[in-house]
Order: structure tokens, then sequence, then C-alpha cells
């Protein structure tokens, strides 16, 4: 296929990560531990969106329970071995996607680093969370989802030490610096008089109308009062958009958002962390000496004489070239303070880092499997946790008995929820409807309903892709879903 | 077969999804899912319904779809894809539009126990909607738009339905902006593929679509005439294009020369246009040579040229096989509106567009992607045992709605099902089916039925759509036999001429004699004042200058609903579709 041919088949989702993001896809390599229902369901969605290379790890042979709830294996296949089928059946989905059948047991596996660091991600379908395995990954810092399903329940859990995210796609209000005018701007204001206000963009008006007050007034218009003198602007398209968006007068543009202030606050070792870091660090120095952040630059459309708002657009993206080269040089000499090589800090990424300084986030992991303060009254997706804390029960009595716990295992089963509950000393009475959630596991005897696998795989796949392109903001990192209530929800695992 | 399993989880209930008839409107990004889980789900019939054909750019999600199916018919193919998956569901795959009542009378509909909606536009989801609300077939709905998705479960009359929460309407433009004054690139495109492209390659213009001075939103004279006289000007250019030679592109020339420069210059003797307004400048460049250009890139002015005339001469070309409409996945067609946008934007000194963006507007391109359409289909198909439940009201209590979330706490939301909305455009409206012999009866033999049967104190009303049948001012039809006016599949509306009794709609099935239905129409309701939407939010969450950004429609029309657990209210989102347009171009 050339360039061409791929840009139309993937078309529709690279509207959503563009096509740095699909050219990561296409390099990636994941692993997926047990080709079971929700294993394929995943992989199905990651081979179609172009994945590169998939490992299937699996030494079943397929059974009748395979073929009654995995779309991916046929008659045929029956006591053949499930990975090869599934890989087979999976491959033939998209040419661009290898989907590769490993047979070596996944016990020995664990004692092979070098396997696994080939790894972009790594998702591990089977009940148990496999503590080994997280550690191993953990220091090898690839990311690991653990998703399972029984019945009417799944789960989907991340394992990730931390996760910078810079294209977060999160929408926010305009960055127009109303309230913070600089110097080519205020000159740009100044030069539209009364007769060419009706062709200019909103944003100077909402400038001229907030200015005028702060100088009668000497504080903020609010929304309101904005509205009331902007309506005496006359009644042209740019003002009625002015008026719709007059709360712009009401924004500081010193204001950092909550998470973003948290983040600068950080103390990490430059010299050792990712480059992610040292932009943070450049951007807390930045923001120091100029009370706001680099300009990410971008206007939005707005009603407008075309000359206009090129114009206002040029002094934006010029104030956004400024800043960004101001914060370059900072970056550059940060790394060099801390004796990093300066090939790191590409253009591209700062061009990227800037542009979305207002908006990054990150995550920090747990090598947890559970804590303790999630099962209390005040959690508000306690049913959700309890199906958590089912799955962990489960686990429990099927490494013991080497079979998955039936109906007639209710007593057994309860009794390991409680003196499993007893190894976390706050817990002092059974949480709200954990017996129904057990009992609810214990009639699904272990098997799979092939919807709850789709659906599932649906969202273990979607945040694998998040991993994939670092685009978009992951869970954090803990979610179940609830087939009986038709509910999902997540919490984070501290 | 296989429902050991599926026993385990539903008990008994296996048994009704085994002996019902399920109906899938839809066999794209969320119908392939669909019907890979209905399949699972052990359905004891599943019909596929699809009017489309395969293409290229469905495979990134349409598993059921290879290379080579591409131009296939989408609902056969998905059929045969899971032949060899070892199911025991009846399949039944029509290839054909949903709306067509000759293909699907309202009998087709009625075999169904459920009706699953995995469609692509709004027109259809409203058609659909309104056959559930004739046939009290309960509906699943579903849609996503990028990583965003809604399933919403609809028992007629008793929840909410598809139309309840109005939805937004697509933009449109003035017609001088669009041909005189385009300010944005949106203009540009609009003008090349909306006027530009029919008018060069479209079949014979008809008088209806002939430019008519009163469409013209000017009470500049000088610029209507302007325009009239370019369109007749289009049409020799029209005729220079149907007798290109293959090899000779002399005939483009004189497009470019007639469309970029001498338009350009007549507009511009307009003074009065250009007061507050840049002029535009007629084009001057010459083509440069091209090979492979990159979407992604913004082409240079020269580059866009030399694209335009050769995706001119080669749609020019295509012509002699037979029409050509525009199709964003058609390259040639859609490279020339991509170079005709751009030339126009750049006479107007409007920024271009690369491919890739202009692709997206021209073509109501929503971003889709497998991952969203499994998870939605996955919650259609599983909202679809709570149909077997025994009351309706415990198929309504245990329903919810799904939809996207904005809190990190729900991956997605969900909420019970709300309530039918008192003042819905087409649930809150009487209906029922007339069964009719269509060639046995006037007019006015129905209107006397429908008269007697309702308890009509005076005259009616009888309407098709938007063409009356009767009224007292125009009763020229009175003793026409009813089928020389309407045929099997229309809706009717009766419309009480004292204004005393609620309007009434009856969709006409084939019958023998003329049955009308058991139906209490109710008086008329007063309309309230349309109070203005005051206060605008204060809030600093402003809406999107992305096409494809969902705009929240909830606003102060639908009902407020909580999600579970104490999320706190939530906004609802406008219904969305794979592929739904957004903007009408």
């Amino acid at each position: 296929m050339n360039d061409n041919e791929v840009n139309s088949k993937y078309d529709r989702q690279m509207r959503l990560w563009s096509s740095a993001g699909q050219k990561r896809l296409a390099g990636s390599a994941v692993c997926v531990i047990e080709a079971n229902a929700v294993a394929c369901e995943t992989v199905k969605n990651l081979v179609l969106a172009g994945v590169g290379r998939i490992v299937l790890v699996d030494s079943e042979r397929v059974s009748e329970e395979d073929l009654a709830t995995n779309f991916f294996v046929v008659a045929e296949d029956t006591d053949k071995l499930r990975g090869e089928c599934a890989a087979k059946h999976l491959g033939e989905l998209n040419p661009d996607s290898a989907v590769l059948h490993e047979k070596t047991l996944f016990e020995s596996l664990l004692t092979d680093p070098s396997f696994w660091s080939q790894f972009d991600c790594v998702v591990n379908c089977r009940l148990d969370p496999c503590v080994c395995l997280i550690d191993l990954l953990w220091d090898l810092s690839v990311p690991l989802l653990h998703v399972h399903s029984i019945g009417l329940y799944s789960l989907v859990r991340l394992y990730c030490e931390e996760r910078t995210m810079v294209e977060t796609h999160s929408s926010r209000a305009d960055d127009l610096r109303i309230d913070a005018v600089w110097d080519e701007l205020q000159e740009y204001v100044d030069s539209v008089d009364e007769a060419r206000l009706a062709q200019v963009p909103y944003c100077v008006l909402l400038i001229k109308v907030y200015q005028k007050f702060m100088r009668e007034h000497g504080r903020r218009p609010s929304t309101k009062e904005a509205r009331q003198r902007l309506a005496q602007l006359g009644d042209g398209e740019n003002v009625e958009e002015a008026i719709k968006k007059a709360a712009l007068v009401t924004k500081r543009s010193s204001e950092l958002s909550e998470e973003l202030a948290k983040l600068m606050q950080e103390k990490v070792d430059l010299s050792t962390a990712s480059s992610f870091w040292i932009l943070v660090e450049a951007l807390k120095q930045f923001y120091k000496k100029h009370g706001v952040l680099p300009l990410s630059g971008s206007l939005p459309d707005m009603a407008s004489n075309t000359e206009e708002y090129l114009k206002l657009q040029g002094i934006y993206r010029a104030k956004h070239e400024t800043d960004k080269e101001e914060f370059t040089k900072l970056a550059l000499q940060l790394s060099s303070q801390h004796n990093r090589a300066a090939d790191q800090i590409a253009q591209s990424g700062i061009e990227l880092f800037v542009k979305n300084c207002s908006v990054l986030e990150v995550h920090r992991g747990s090598k947890k499997v559970w804590s303790s303060d999630m099962l209390s009254e005040s959690n508000p997706v306690l049913q959700n946790t309890n199906i958590y804390f089912g799955f962990l029960a489960l686990n429990t009595f099927y490494k013991e008995h080497k079979r998955h716990a039936a109906q007639k295992d209710q007593s057994e089963v309860r009794a390991l929820a409680i003196s499993e509950l007893c190894r976390w000393e706050t817990l002092k009475s059974f949480p709200d409807g954990l017996e129904l959630v057990l009992d609810e596991l214990l009639r699904a005897e272990g098997t799979a309903l092939h919807n709850v696998c789709a659906l599932t795989g649906g969202i273990a796949s979607q945040e694998i892709i998040k991993i994939l392109t670092n685009q978009y903001v992951s869970f954090d990192n803990c979610l179940t879903f609830d087939g009986v209530r038709g509910q999902t929800g997540s919490w984070k695992i501290e | 077969m296989y429902d050991s399993h599926l026993r385990k989880i539903f008990g008994n209930q296996t048994d009704q999804f085994r002996q019902s008839k399920v109906l899938m409107v839809g066999a794209g990004g969320i119908g392939c899912e669909l019907l890979k889980d209905l399949l699972l789900m052990n359905y004891g019939e599943i019909h596929i319904l699809d009017l489309d054909t395969i293409d290229l750019s469905n495979l990134n999600r349409q598993f059921l779809f290879r290379q080579k199916d591409i131009k296939k018919s989408k609902a056969m193919t998905a059929q045969q894809a899971v032949s060899h998956f070892n199911h025991s569901s009846k399949l039944v795959a029509h290839h054909g539009n949903i709306m067509d009542t000759n293909m699907f009378p309202l009998s087709f509909f009625t075999q169904f126990d459920i009706i699953f909606n995995a469609l692509d536009n709004l027109e259809a989801r409203f058609y659909v909607n309104k056959i559930a609300l004739f046939t009290k077939i309960p509906l699943i709905e579903s849609g996503t738009s990028g990583l965003k998705g809604q399933v919403q479960p609809i028992y007629p009359y008793e929840t909410e339905c598809f139309a309840c929460i109005p939805k937004e309407q697509p933009k449109t433009f003035p017609v001088c902006t669009i041909r005189s004054t385009p300010s944005k690139p949106i203009h540009c495109i609009t003008w090349a593929k909306n006027f530009l492209f029919p008018q060069l390659f479209g079949d014979d213009v008809s008088d209806q679509e002939k430019l008519k001075p009163q469409d013209i939103e000017s009470d500049n004279k000088a610029e209507i005439e302007a325009l009239l006289k370019e369109s007749n000007e289009l049409l020799d250019l029209k005729v220079l294009v149907n007798q290109a030679v293959p090899g000779d592109r002399s005939f483009v020339s004189k497009i470019v020369e007639k469309i970029f420069k001498e338009d350009i210059e007549r507009l511009l003797r307009i003074e009065t246009l250009w007061k507050t307004r840049e002029k535009p400048e007629p084009l001057k460049c010459e083509p440069s040579e091209i090979e492979l250009l990159d979407g992604q890139e913004l082409w240079t002015v020269e580059e866009n040229l030399a694209l335009f005339i050769d995706s001119t001469c080669k749609i020019s070309q295509r012509l002699k096989q037979g029409p050509v409409d525009f199709d964003k996945d058609d390259e040639d067609t859609l490279d020339f509106v991509v170079s005709a946008a751009n030339l126009r934007s750049y006479i107007f000194h409007i920024p271009m567009k690369t491919k890739f963006e202009i692709k997206q507007i021209a073509g109501n391109i929503i971003p889709a992607v497998a991952t969203t359409n499994a998870i939605m289909a996955g919650f259609s198909a599983l909202s679809s045992f709570h149909v077997f439940h025994a009351t309706m009201k415990e198929k309504v209590s245990k329903s919810r709605m799904v939809y996207d979330s904005n809190q990190p706490t729900r991956f997605v939301n969900t909420s019970g099902l709300a309530p039918k909305n008192p003042k819905c455009p087409a649930c809150s409206v009487t209906r029922g089916i007339i069964t009719v012999d269509l060639s046995r009866f006037t007019i006015d033999e129905l209107r006397k039925a429908i008269i007697d049967k309702y308890g009509y104190s005076d005259d009616i009303g009888i309407a098709e759509g938007a063409r009356l049948l009767y009224d007292y001012d125009f009763d020229d039809n009175l003793e026409t036999k009813l089928d020389k006016v309407c045929s099997y599949g229309n809706v009717l509306f009766i419309s009480d001429a004292a204004e005393e009794l609620d309007s009434l709609e009856l969709l006409v099935d084939r019958g023998n004699d003329l049955e009308l239905p058991e139906l209490e129409v109710p008086a008329k309701m007063v309309p309230e004042e349309n109070k203005e939407d005051e206060g605008e939010e204060d809030d600093l969450i402003m809406e999107g200058d992305d096409l494809t950004t969902e705009s929240d429609i909830n606003g102060l029309h639908g009902p407020k609903r909580k999600a579970e657990d104490g999320a706190g209210p939530v906004k609802k989102k406008r219904q969305v579709a794979d592929d739904v347009e957004v903007i009408e171009l």
C-alpha cells in the first residue's frame, strides 16, 4: 500500500490521532497473554486500527466454551492450539498487522525479561493479575493492562509507573489573553477605530470593552457588564459572537488549572527524569518570569473581514513564536545544566508541548493489586469496587482448587473473601453488595459472555491505543463493568 | 447450539432469544460488531439491512469486510462473512433503503420483536423511530462519533423516543456569501462542491435548480444580475465539458479563464460589494508540474491549479461512461473540489486548506474507530435482554441509556430511561394504522369515515407529507380515488378544521376494505408562548470551532436527568452517528 491508500484506509481514525499517531501504531508491538474471548476482542480492535505486531501467548487448545464465546475460533479448530488458530483468524483482518502465536508456556517466559522488553504494551487476560508479571514489567517500564471477564462482569486495570501526556486533546476555553495584551496586540487594537469596528474579530471588541471598563472602574467587568457594553457596539455578526463569548473577559490569563499547578509543584530529579520534566521545569521558569504560560497561538474561527482576521492571527502566531523561542532557550539551558544530551529535546516536541502546555496531564500508577481504602462506604463506585474484589476472591479460589468456583462453593468463596478482607486491617464489616456480586460471579462458573467480552475488549483496546499513540487521557487506573446494572465505574488504586 | 453457557447467565431467557426475530438496520461500523454480538446471543432470526456498498475507508473498523469486498453490498457480505461461524441463527440479508416502502412495507416490520438501529444518518433514524411508534416494536438506537457514543433503548410511548429531544439542524449559508462574498474556507468548499461541481458535471440543470432572482438574499440589483449572467455562461461551459476530447486540455483553460478570472472581474465591477470588504484578485498564475501530492500538506496555488486542470479532464472523460457524483472517497471528484475551493480561497485572500481538512468538511466526515463501535454495540446487544422481562414496568426500569462521560470516574455514563416528552413532534401525536384498498375508496369516503369514527365536530383537513389532499377550501379531489393521490406506506395527516381535537397521523397499509384503528383523539393542546431563551451560560465553556464537535442541544428543551450513583446532573449530547451529517453544504 502506498501512503495515499494507507491514508484512505485509516482516514476515519487519523482524524482522531493524526498521521503521527497512526505511524506510532504501525511501529508498535503488543503482547497479549491468553487467547480467550476478551483477549481476541481486544486484539481485533488493535489489528483493525493498524497496530504493527501483536503476539499471543497461549498454550491452550480450542474447547467448546471457546466456540461458544469467541468469534475468532471455529468448529474445525476444535482441539487445535488456540493461540495459533486465533492468530490466524485475527491476522486475516488486516494485512498491515502481523498477529503471531507464542506457544512457550507463560510461566517459562516470566524468567526471560528480554522477551517482554520488546513490547510497547502487555495485556494480561488471565483471571490472575500475576504479581510476578506486574513486578517484571514495572521494572522494564512496559505498561501492563490486566483485563478479564466472567459472566456479566469485567475488569480493566492499568499498571504503569508514570504516564506523561502532552497531546491530551482536552477541550478548553480559548486562550485569547483579553486581560494580558502585549505590545503588538495593543497597537493593533488601538489602531481599530470606530469605522472598522464592524469588520474586526470579536476578540478585539472584548479587549476594547475590557480595557475601557478597567480604566473607568478599576476592576474587571462581569460577563453581564461586558454584554451590556458590547450590545451598544451595533448588531454585526462579530458583535453577536462577542456577546456569546463575553464570559472570556472574566478569565484570568495568569490562572493555572488545578492539575497544572499541581504538576508544576512536583519534585523530580532532572538529571534522570524523562525530557517531559525538563520541559515542565522550563514552563515553571517561564511562568515565574511572565506570570502567564507561553501562548498556544491558535486563534479560533471568528466572524470578520478576512484581512483583519489574518492580521490578528498573524499577531497571535508571532507571539507564539517568540514565546516558543524563549521557552526553547530555557529548556536547552536546563538540559545542559543537568548534563543531558541536547538532542533529547526535539523541536517538534517543543512545538507540541507549547501548544498543549495548559492541558498537560501526568498519571502516576501503583503496583498494588488492591488497596483497602476503596471499600469504604463513601466510595462513589462501591458496587464496581466490589466486582474487582470478587475477581480477586475467585482467583484465590482458583489457585487453591485449580478449577472455577461454582454456586456450590458459595460458603467457601465467602469465607475466602472474608479472610482476604481481613488482611486489610481497616475493614470492619463485609461491604454492602459484595455478597450479591460474589453470587453473580459464582453463577457464571468462570464462563465468559461474548457481549461483555466485546464491550470490555473495546474499552481495553481504546486504552491501549491511547498508550501507544500517547494521545488523549487514559483512565486512571482501575475500571470494572457491571452488566447487571449496565454501568462502568473507575477509580484509582493508590 | 452452544447455549449451555448462555443458560448459566440468562436462564430460561435463553429460549426467548432463540424464539425471537430481530432486525438490524445498518451493517457498518456498529452493525458489523452488533451482528457478531447478536449471533453469539443466539437470536433465532436476524435480518441485516443496508443500502450501502463497501469502501476502503470502512476497513479500519468494519471487521467483516476485506479489501477484496470493496464495492460489494454490505448486508450481503456481512451475512456471508459470518456464515463460517458456528451459529444456528437464521440470517437474512436485504440490500436496500429502509425508507423504500415498496421493498419494506409495514408488514415487513411487524414480523420483528426488536429493531436495532446501527445507522449513520438522521433521516433514516427518524424514519425507523416513526415505524417503531406505529408498530410499538422496541427500538434500540445507537451511534458513535470518534471516541464518543450513545445507546438508547426506546419503548414507544413508554419512554423518550428518538425525536423527543430536538436534534441540531445542519448549517446553511446565504447564497450571496457562497456566490459572491465568501469569507471563510467553508464558503469556498461549499461553492466548489454544491455549486461548481453540479454545474459542470451534473445532469442537465432542471428549472427547479436554476438560480432565480428571489433565491438571492440580496437587494443589490447589480449583484443579482451578475450572478444570473454567470449562471447562464456556466451552461456554455458545461457544453465544453460534454464535448471534451481525450488528450485535449484546452477546454479547461476556458473554464479557468471564466470562473477564476472573468467572474471575479465582474464581481469587482460591483463596487458596493467591496466598500467594507477586501477586493478579490482574479487568478494570475500558471499551473506547475505535479507528481504525487501529499494530502496532509498545504499545496501552492500553482499546484492547486494543475490539479484542477487534471481532475477536470479526468471527470470529463468519465462522464462519457455515465454520471459522476461528488463522493469524498472518489479521488477525482475530491481533487476537483479541493483544488477549486483552494483557488477560490486564494482569490478572496482566505487561507487555503489541506486535502485532508477539506475532505472532512466536504464529506461531512465524522471520525470513527473500531473501539468505540465495539463498546456501543456491546451495550446495544446487552440492552436487548431487558426486552424479555414480563412487564413493561420492568423493561423500562431495568433498561439503561448509555452515553459518553466527561467524568474521570465513569468511562461511560448510564441513566434510566426518561419518560416521553409531552411536546415531542413524533410521539406526542396520536397515530395508528389504517388498512385500506386504495383503489376502492375516494377521498370523500375516507373523510366521512374518519369524521364518524373519531367524532370530529365539523370538517377535517387531510394531507400527505407537505401535499394537501383535502380541506374545506380545497375540495377538488373529493371524488378522486385514493390510489391516485397516495400509496401504501404513506402517512396521512388529519387535522380538525374546528381546531377542537388534536391532529392525527394514519399510516396507510394495504387491505381489502377500509378499516380505521381504534383510537382516542385527545383535545387540542393550546400551544404555550415560546419563552425567549434568556441568559446564556456565564461559564467559560465555549463551544468548539471544530466542525465535528458535538454541541450540547439539551439546553432548555429536554428533560434533565441524573446519572446513577449521584454522579450529578448530566448534559445529554446530540445523538451522533458513525458518519452523521453535521453541516449541510
